[in-house]
């Protein structure tokens, strides 16, 4: 599908004003979702993330 | 979120904390769109508080309750609970105005908007003025109660200053002129 970047902005910009014109328990409920993803996405610690050295 | 707010009616009840009200970004979200934020910042005046505030009897209550410390605040129900003390008159008078607002019928209080945003001007912070300009392009402030508040707490300098950096010297939109 093509969407030129106009077109993608202003999707953006109705989707942000929808988000707004909830009522606060839907934003609160939104936090929660989001509060609950960004748990899951933890960064890779420095050691999980080491070259193992080649045997 | 309502059993945290059951939790801080209960805790008001006890008269450990005066009138209290939700501030920080679940206030802001009351309004315009809604940030990811861990906390819950909750305003409220301590009663027989001079100037050394002492908040243990509060977090003593909430562990014979069942909720621990956590970060700098205390875990109510899944939210990390801050209790703020009012910095300063600004917040004392965004408390004593603070409106009255049901979450899932749980009866509680919110920052008006026009405090909120004052401060956020105030603790100037980027994320704050970042929510504060949200606020300002959403229009969901009423210009002459928030011109007030500049002006009654001596922001009118940080007020210029910041629609001169973030709306290139334009007045911003405001609900009712």
């Amino acid at each position: 599908m093509n969407t030129t970047f106009e077109e993608l902005i202003a999707r953006k910009s109705a989707a942000r004003q929808m988000r707004s014109r909830q009522t606060w328990e839907e934003k609160v409920q939104l936090i929660e979702r989001m509060k609950e993803q960004l748990a899951s996405w933890k960064r890779p610690s420095k050691s999980s993330i080491a070259l193992k050295p080649q045997t | 979120m309502e059993k945290t707010l059951e939790v801080l009616n209960r805790l008001e009840a006890t008269d450990l904390i005066g009138r209290y009200a939700i501030g920080g970004a679940i206030a802001a979200a009351y309004y315009v769109e809604p940030t990811v934020t861990y906390d819950l910042d909750v305003f409220t005046v301590i009663p027989g508080a001079s100037m050394l505030i002492d908040l243990s009897p509060i977090y003593e209550q909430l562990k014979a309750w069942g909720y621990n410390e956590q970060g700098a605040g205390v875990e109510i129900e899944g939210w990390e609970v801050q209790i703020l003390p009012p910095p300063g008159p600004l917040e004392e008078a965004a408390l004593e105005v603070a409106e009255a607002r049901n979450f899932h019928n749980v009866p509680t209080r919110i920052i008006a908007a026009e405090f909120l945003c004052a401060i956020m001007l105030k603790t100037g912070r980027p994320k704050d003025l970042i929510r504060l300009s949200q606020f300002l392009e959403e229009g969901v402030l009423q210009k002459s109660a928030f011109m007030d508040i500049i002006d009654r707490f001596s922001l009118r300098e940080k007020w210029i200053h910041f629609v001169l950096r973030h709306f290139d010297g334009q007045e911003p939109a405001f609900l009712i002129p």
